[in-house]
């Protein structure tokens, strides 16, 4: 059995505004340092409000996973991760061990979140993730 | 006949991946951050100075989080307690290289061993760790820190071999 190795780490956000919807669109914030096209996402761990309960950007994060589902594209804007549900990719669910992804650039502002469930969350709340990644030139 | 994909030999070799069971540390220290007055929002609490994690000299290889329920007291003078889920859930945990530069920001929770199902938190990181300037954020302290409290943070590592000339 194996388990990720953290090279670096930076913590995203989906946020939940405009209007509560099932099937609506939630993508992710913009972080600058993650925009250039030299990160590499090899692993990501979602967390509901049990492991923190509010972002460093100051939002609630949504007590539920149950009710919402995570798509990630990458930077030819393929989903290659389509509708996984955020429960899933929760490690406390799998045993401590952390999602591990083929290594690729991701587009993060392209990914997105939809509910299917709006039990339990709020306006304004964020879906919180930590994504691992590498540089592609390893430094 | 063992057969590795391509893909798990990739993250082996370009060290994504290790084995859960498999070596944590040569050595393994435990060190604290007691709070001397009540711990505010916002607020950087650096890690202390210490000579043997400070990556130029040593490797660091996983970081757990003792909460409360894994250790109640922390064994510092005065005795202090551990901070409890509820408590650790409001912060985040930044590591800095020689640079200063945030390299992984990690939520304390999900540090704590024993939240999941005893597998610790392997690193690699690239460069220097510059433990000093690691620090602590909290993000809302509806459960309140203060001088009572102390965070413990367990940390495994590898000496780095002396070049010998």
């Amino acid at each position: 059995m194996n388990n990720l190795v953290i090279k670096r780490s930076q913590q995203i956000e989906f946020r939940l505004v405009g209007s509560l919807g099932t099937g609506k669109r939630y993508f992710a914030t913009d972080i600058p340092n993650l925009s250039a096209n030299n990160v590499v996402v090899y692993g990501i761990e979602f967390f509901t409000a049990s492991q923190q309960t509010t972002t460093p950007t100051g939002n609630t994060v949504v007590s539920a996973s149950t009710g919402i589902v995570c798509t990630l594209r990458d930077n030819k804007k393929q989903e290659f991760m389509y509708q996984v549900p955020m429960y899933t990719l929760i490690r406390s669910n799998n045993a401590g061990l952390i999602v591990l992804l083929k290594p690729r650039i991701i587009n993060l502002t392209d990914c997105y979140v939809q509910i299917t469930n709006t039990s339990s969350l709020n306006l304004n709340e964020s879906v919180a993730a930590n994504i691992y990644y590498d540089l592609i030139d390893g430094n | 006949m063992k057969i590795v994909s391509p893909l798990l030999e990739y993250l082996f070799s370009n060290k994504m991946m290790k084995q859960v069971g498999s070596y944590e540390g040569e050595y393994t220290k435990s060190v604290y951050l007691p709070f001397n007055t009540t711990a505010l929002v916002g607020t950087q609490y650096y890690l202390f100075p210490d000579e043997v994690l400070n990556s130029k000299n040593n490797t660091i290889r996983c970081i757990e989080i003792v909460d409360s329920l894994t250790n109640a007291v922390a064994p510092v003078s005065p005795a202090r307690d551990n901070l409890s889920i509820a408590q650790l859930r409001q912060g985040s945990l930044y590591l800095t290289n020689r640079k200063r530069e945030i390299i992984a920001q990690i939520p304390l929770a999900l540090l704590v061993r024993r939240l999941n199902a005893g597998k610790v938190t392997f690193f690699d990181f690239p460069g220097t760790i510059n433990w000093q300037t690691c620090f602590v954020q909290f993000d809302s302290l509806s459960t309140g820190i203060n001088q009572t409290h102390c965070l413990t943070l367990r940390v495994s590592y590898f000496p780095k071999e002396e070049k010998t000339k």
